[in-house]
């Protein structure tokens, strides 16, 4: 789910705790925005999309973790626009038998979208604004997934 | 006249959406690069980084873009 409304992660977990109560194991990841205090600090994050592109490919790849790790069940919700320090970016959740596949799983998806989800983000500081683009280990993290196999 | 968005760090370059007539000669996206560059009087449209969407689908420099497309480009992704 890709949306400009506010992320409240800890009620998005006990949701999905509770539609999954029956999974051995339940991941969740929570993303959120720092104040960092270099430059003055970040003042806001500026996060863009491009509908339904964004959503569609975040869905195919909700469905390969499905498939990859065997899991139960997955929830990603990814807010755009406007956000604050403190507020969630994104909220991640996985639940699977057993816990390795539900980390695995989560971990996947997480490096997934910050490396190739179609988002666009700018952080906004006392002195201005810049683009952030992935780091480098960003994409070193994401590579892990095309050798990696499933744990059998 | 095709219709031109830019996102990213190309959004703040540049008026998105934007139309623009392209020529009949700029027959791929390779093409409409180099053309881009020259119209909007830049070299970043011939990066690799810079990719393009055309009429929904991700697509290569070899792709046939025309007048009547709609054509994104975006710089390099990343959420989370």
């Amino acid at each position: 789910m890709v949306s400009e409304d506010i992320i409240f992660a800890s009620q998005s977990l006990e949701k999905f705790s509770q539609a999954n109560r029956f999974s051995g194991a339940i991941v969740s990841f929570s993303g959120n925005v720092r104040h960092d205090k270099q430059d003055g600090g970040t003042q806001a994050l500026y996060l863009q999309a491009h509908e339904p592109m964004t959503s569609n490919i975040i869905e195919e790849k909700r469905l390969e973790s499905l498939e990859r790790w065997g899991l139960d069940d997955a929830y990603i919700s990814h807010r755009i626009g406007h956000m604050k320090p403190g507020e969630t970016i994104v909220f991640v959740a996985t639940a699977a038998k057993h816990r390795r596949d539900a980390f695995l799983a989560a971990d996947f998806l997480m490096d997934y979208l910050k490396t190739e989800a179609f988002f666009w983000k700018k952080e906004i500081g006392k002195t201005g604004s810049k683009w952030v683009e992935p780091r480098e280990v960003d994409y070193c993290d994401a590579k892990r997934w095309n050798r990696a196999q499933k744990r059998t | 006249m095709a219709q031109f968005e830019f996102l990213g760090r190309l959004s703040d370059q540049y008026e998105s959406p934007m139309q623009l007539s392209i020529p009949q000669s700029v027959a791929t996206l390779a093409a409409l690069r180099l053309w881009l560059n020259t119209h909007l009087q830049t070299d970043q449209f011939s990066q690799p980084s810079i990719r393009a969407i055309v009429n929904a689908n991700m697509v290569t420099d070899t792709a046939a873009v025309t007048d009547t497309d709609d054509i994104v480009f975006y710089p390099p992704v990343g959420g989370g």
